[in-house]
C-alpha cells in the first residue's frame, strides 16, 4: 500500500515544497526568533540575559503599552467594520449594469493601488493645516468656522488616520467582495425576483448568507491589516500628538530603534496573538464550508 | 390563462453594436396549453421567456396575459415579475445553496408572509407530489441532479402559478433521467392544467413535450404548428434540418423544365416535382428533402430506385444509421435491415419528397446547416 501511493506524495511534495520553505523562513522562524528573543533581555551593546516573562512584566506596568494597545483596538474597531460596509456598498453598485463600468471600477479601486507611504504624503497635504484641501473645502461649505489642526490633537488625528486607512482599503474590501458576489448566477437572483422578494429581501436573505464567505475573508485580512497597521501612522503622525495615535507596530519599532530587541520582541509577540484570536475566531465563525453553487 | 404577444422585441445593445434578440414576435398560447419555444442556442429564446416573466423589458411591442397588459413601451406599462404570478425553472435550477431543500421551497410563500403552518403544509403536499419528501433537511449541495430539478419545480409549483415557464429545464440532466423526468413534467403539466411555456434546443424534448411548438431563429419565429404539423409540413430548410430525429438529406439539384412537368436532378434520377411546387424553382435551382427514415433498402416497390455505395455504418440497436454515396450526392438513410452489401439498392417514393426554395444565408451555414 505505502508503494502504491508513493508516487503521488512524491509529487505533492515537490509542489509543495516552495510553499513550505518559504513559510518557514519568513513565518516560522521569525515568529519563533520573536518568541524566543521576548524572554531576553537585549539591549544593543549590552549582553543578553535570559530573563523569562521580565519584559511581559513591565508591559503590564507601561503605560505607553496600554495606550498603544488601546489605541489599536479602537483603530480597528472604528475603521475595519467602516470598510467592510463601505466595500458592500461599493461592491453593490459596482456590481451594476452601468454605463464605462470598467472605467469607474478602475476609479474605486486605485486608492489600494497606490503605495501606503505615498497615500500618506497624499493625505499629509490635504489635512495640512494652512493650505490643506480638508480644510479649505470645510470652510468653503462652512462646516468649520476656523482649520482644524487635524494632526495636532489626539481625537481629529484619530479621525484623519481612520479616514485615510478606510479611504485606502475599502477598495481592497470591495475587491473581494466582488469576486464573491460575481461567484452568484444571476439566476439566483432572478429566481428572487420571480418568487416576489424584493430589493431588501433579496439583499438580506440571498446576496448576504451568499456573501459571508467572501466577507470572513475580507474581514480577517483587514484586521489583520489594521491590528499591524504603521506605515500610515509613520508618515502622517509619527504616533503623535503625546503618544495618542501611537499603534503596537510603531510602538515595538520605537523600541526596537533604540535597540531595545528583548522588549520589543515581547510587544511584537502580543501583536502576534491577537492577531491569530482574531483569525480563529473568523474561521469559525465563517466555519468554511463551502457552499457548492 | 392565455397568453398574447404582439410584434415583441428585444434589442440588445452592445459595444459590438445591436442585437435582435428578439426580433417582432407573434404568438398567442392558450390557456393551460403545453407550448414550447424550440431553437438553436443563440435564438433568443431565452430572452423571450424572459421578457414573458418580467426580467427584460421589452425594447417594443405588447404582451398581454388574459386580457391584461402586462408589458409595453409604448403604452408605458410594465408590470413588475412579482406581480404577474408566473413561475420558472432555471437550467441551472437555481436553487438558493444557503437554505434546505424545506426552505427553498417554502421561500416564496415566506416572501408573501404566509402562516407558517400553511407553509409547512402546502410544502409537504408538494414534496409528497414530486416524491421528494425525504430530502427537506438535504442542503442542495448534497442532491443529485435530477433532485435538484425536482426541488426546483416543486418550488415553482407551491405558488400555484397561473403561467409556468420552463428554461431547458433537462439540459443539465444524463439521457436516462431526461427521459423519465420529461415524461414527469408532461403528466404534472397535465394533471394541474397550468398553462406552460417550455424553452428548449432539443428537438426530441420539444416533440415529445409540446402540444404545439414555436421554432425560433435568429429572434423571428419560422414557424408555430403541432409536432405533426412541423414534421410533415416544414416551411423552410430550416425547420427541415432542425425537426426529425436525424436532420433530413437535401440536396440542392438542377432542374430541368419540359412542356408540362420540371424536374430535379440528383444524378441520374429524375424527380418529378409536383406543380404546386414549381413556384419554388429558382434559377433552374431547388432543393429537395427526404428524412433518412423514408428512404428503403432494397425496396420491393418505389417511385425511385438507385444504386448506393454504402461508406459507414452507425449502430444504434434495433436500427442502423447508415451513410450511404450516390456519384455527389450523400445520404443518410436509417434502416432496420442487418446486411448490407457495399453496393445496396435504394428507393424512395414520391409522397416522402419535401421541396424547398434554393435560399442560402450567412445563418444557415452559421447553424451548421450543409446542404450536400
Amino acid at each position: 500500500m505505502k508503494t502504491y501511493y508513493k508516487e503521488d506524495l512524491k509529487t505533492s511534495f515537490i509542489f509543495l515544497l516552495p510553499v513550505f520553505i518559504l513559510t518557514l523562513f519568513f513565518i516560522f522562524i521569525p515568529v519563533i526568533a520573536t518568541f524566543i528573543n521576548s524572554f531576553f533581555k537585549d539591549i544593543i551593546f549590552l549582553n543578553k540575559r535570559f530573563v523569562l516573562f521580565q519584559n511581559y512584566f513591565y508591559l503590564l506596568s507601561d503605560s505607553g503599552f496600554w495606550n498603544s494597545l488601546k489605541f489599536t483596538i479602537i483603530f480597528f474597531i472604528v475603521s475595519v467594520p467602516l470598510e467592510i460596509f463601505l466595500g458592500i456598498i461599493f461592491t453593490l453598485v459596482l456590481n451594476y449594469e452601468i454605463p464605462y463600468k470598467g472605467f469607474i471600477r478602475v476609479c474605486v479601486l486605485l486608492p489600494w493601488a497606490i503605495p501606503a507611504a505615498i497615500s500618506a504624503r497624499l493625505w499629509e497635504l490635504i489635512y495640512n493645516y494652512s493650505y490643506g484641501l480638508a480644510n479649505f473645502l470645510l470652510l468653503k461649505i462652512r462646516i468649520i468656522n476656523e482649520p482644524i489642526n487635524w494632526l495636532e490633537t489626539g481625537f481629529s488625528a484619530f479621525v484623519a488616520l481612520v479616514i485615510a486607512d478606510v479611504w485606502k482599503t475599502t477598495p481592497f474590501v470591495a475587491i473581494i467582495l466582488l469576486a464573491g458576489l460575481q461567484a452568484i448566477p444571476k439566476e439566483i437572483y432572478y429566481q428572487a425576483v420571480i418568487d416576489r422578494a424584493n430589493f431588501l429581501q433579496r439583499f438580506f436573505k440571498i446576496t448576504l448568507p451568499l456573501l459571508k464567505p467572501a466577507i470572513i475573508i475580507a474581514l480577517l485580512f483587514r484586521t489583520i491589516d489594521a491590528v499591524r497597521i504603521f506605515d500610515l501612522i509613520y508618515v502622517l503622525t509619527k504616533g503623535g500628538p503625546g503618544g495618542a495615535t501611537t499603534s503596537l507596530s510603531l510602538y515595538a519599532y520605537k523600541y526596537y530603534i533604540t535597540g531595545d530587541f528583548g522588549y520589543a520582541s515581547s510587544i511584537s509577540v502580543i501583536l502576534f496573538i491577537i492577531s491569530f484570536i482574531a483569525s480563529i475566531i473568523y474561521l469559525r465563525v465563517g466555519k468554511f464550508r463551502q457552499e457548492v453553487l | 390563462m392565455n397568453l398574447r404577444l404582439i410584434n415583441l422585441s428585444k434589442i440588445f445593445y452592445s459595444i459590438r453594436g445591436k442585437i435582435k434578440a428578439v426580433d417582432n414576435v407573434n404568438l398567442e398560447i392558450q390557456a393551460g396549453e403545453f407550448f414550447v419555444i424550440l431553437g438553436p442556442s443563440g435564438c433568443g429564446k431565452s430572452t423571450l421567456l424572459n421578457l414573458i416573466a418580467g426580467l427584460e423589458k421589452p425594447t417594443s411591442g405588447e404582451i398581454y396575459f388574459g386580457e391584461n397588459l402586462i408589458a409595453s413601451k409604448e403604452k408605458n406599462v410594465f408590470i413588475p415579475p412579482k406581480d404577474r404570478n408566473i413561475a420558472m425553472v432555471f437550467q441551472n435550477y437555481a436553487l438558493y445553496p444557503h437554505l434546505s431543500v424545506f426552505e427553498n421551497i417554502a421561500f416564496p410563500l415566506k416572501i408573501q408572509k404566509m402562516d407558517k403552518d400553511k407553509i409547512k403544509k402546502e410544502v409537504e403536499k408538494v414534496a409528497e407530489m414530486l416524491n421528494i419528501k425525504d430530502l427537506l433537511t438535504a442542503r442542495p449541495a448534497e442532491l443529485s441532479g435530477g433532485q435538484k430539478q425536482r426541488v426546483a419545480i416543486a418550488r415553482a409549483l407551491v405558488r400555484k402559478p397561473s403561467v409556468f415557464l420552463l428554461d431547458e429545464p433537462l439540459s443539465n440532466l444524463d439521457a436516462q433521467l431526461r427521459i423519465s423526468a420529461r415524461a414527469e413534467i408532461k403528466s404534472l403539466q397535465e394533471e394541474l392544467g397550468i398553462t406552460t411555456i417550455y424553452v428548449t434546443h432539443d428537438q426530441v424534448e420539444a416533440m415529445s413535450l409540446g402540444k404545439r411548438i414555436a421554432v425560433m431563429r435568429d429572434g423571428k419565429i419560422e414557424q408555430v404548428g403541432t409536432p405533426e404539423e412541423l414534421y410533415k409540413n416544414p416551411k423552410n430548410i430550416f425547420i427541415a434540418q432542425f425537426i426529425g430525429r436525424i436532420p433530413m438529406n437535401l440536396f440542392v439539384v438542377d432542374v430541368v423544365e419540359d412542356k408540362s412537368s420540371a424536374y430535379g436532378l440528383i444524378k441520374d434520377l429524375k424527380i418529378k416535382i409536383p406543380d404546386e411546387k414549381r413556384h419554388l424553382i429558382k434559377d433552374k435551382k431547388i432543393v429537395i428533402g427526404i428524412r433518412p427514415e423514408d428512404l428503403f433498402i432494397n425496396p420491393e416497390k418505389a417511385d425511385y430506385v438507385f444504386l448506393g455505395e454504402t461508406k459507414l455504418v452507425e449502430s444504434w440497436g434495433r436500427e442502423k444509421l447508415i451513410y450511404v454515396k450516390f456519384g455527389e450526392y450523400n445520404f443518410k438513410i436509417l434502416s432496420k435491415d442487418e446486411t448490407f452489401e457495399k453496393k445496396i439498392k435504394i428507393g424512395f417514393n414520391q409522397r416522402n419528397l419535401y421541396f424547398f426554395e434554393n435560399i442560402k444565408s450567412r445563418n444557415q451555414i452559421r447553424i451548421g446547416l450543409t446542404i450536400s
